[in-house]
């Protein structure tokens, strides 16, 4: 289900929009060797979009050098209840996933 | 939920993954395939919020915030992980200049926070001891 591994908490005060998104994934680095076994592939999240009402408000790219399952925050001003968030990820395999919710009143 | 959105033509029609840059394995070199020079000067109003000990170097928070108007990148960088671009993240107009994420640390080294505006590029670091290493 697409957003199963995605937890996104929003919270309004003041026009200010802060997002937590706590997103599950390996983020291996692909330099990785565990004892006696063989190197484990890179598997890592390369881009995250964020919008709100499909404009693009963040626009991440990243290396294997964010930690595993990795944590996201930052505020939008000017936002008002009933607004669209939506967050995207894709990674080095293409794999992706998305959640999105409406921004709930302050 | 919403219905599925169009990802593939949404992540097109924006900016180039700095691949240059996170090829690099050098700091300065990273820096100057991202913007341009291997060296800003640094500015009190970037702030970086990141512990000066980490037990763990594999899970290591870090906050950056700019006291500078119209901030439109922020880049994370580890000067001794074998690739030290963490991540950039580009921000809209309408983002207050704040991030924060959590990273991981190959050694102890300097947390780079790298910042551009209209104006043009500076930056903050912080030293950060790493106990045991995360495999950047």
């Amino acid at each position: 289900m697409a957003g199963a591994g995605i937890k996104l908490k929003l919270g309004l005060k003041a026009e200010v929009l802060t997002v937590r998104a706590l997103i599950r994934h390996p983020m291996e680095v692909g330099r990785r060797h565990p004892a006696g076994g063989e190197r484990v592939p890179a598997h890592f999240i390369t881009r995250v979009i964020c919008t709100l009402d499909d404009e693009v408000v963040l626009d991440a790219d990243w290396g294997g050098g964010i930690a595993k399952d990795p944590y996201l925050s930052f505020e939008i001003a000017g936002v008002a209840p009933g607004a669209r968030f939506a967050l995207r990820w894709v990674d080095n395999r293409r794999e992706q996933d998305e959640i999105s919710a409406l921004v709930p009143s302050a | 939920m919403a219905a599925s959105l169009p990802m593939a033509s949404a992540f097109a029609a924006l900016h180039a993954r700095p691949a240059t840059a996170f090829a690099a394995t050098d700091t300065k070199v990273a820096l100057k395939a991202l913007y341009g020079a291997d060296d800003y000067p640094l500015s009190a109003a970037v702030r970086i919020g990141v512990a000066s000990r980490a037990e763990n170097g594999a899970v290591v928070p870090v906050k950056v915030d700019v006291d500078l108007p119209r901030v439109t990148e922020i880049a994370l960088l580890a000067t001794r992980n074998p690739v030290p671009l963490i991540g950039r993240f580009v921000l809209s107009p309408r983002l207050r200049p704040f991030i924060a994420t959590r990273v991981k640390l190959a050694e102890t080294c300097e947390v780079l926070a790298v910042v551009r505006t209209p104006d043009g590029v500076v930056m903050a670091r912080q030293t950060v001891e790493v106990t045991v290493g995360g495999c950047g």
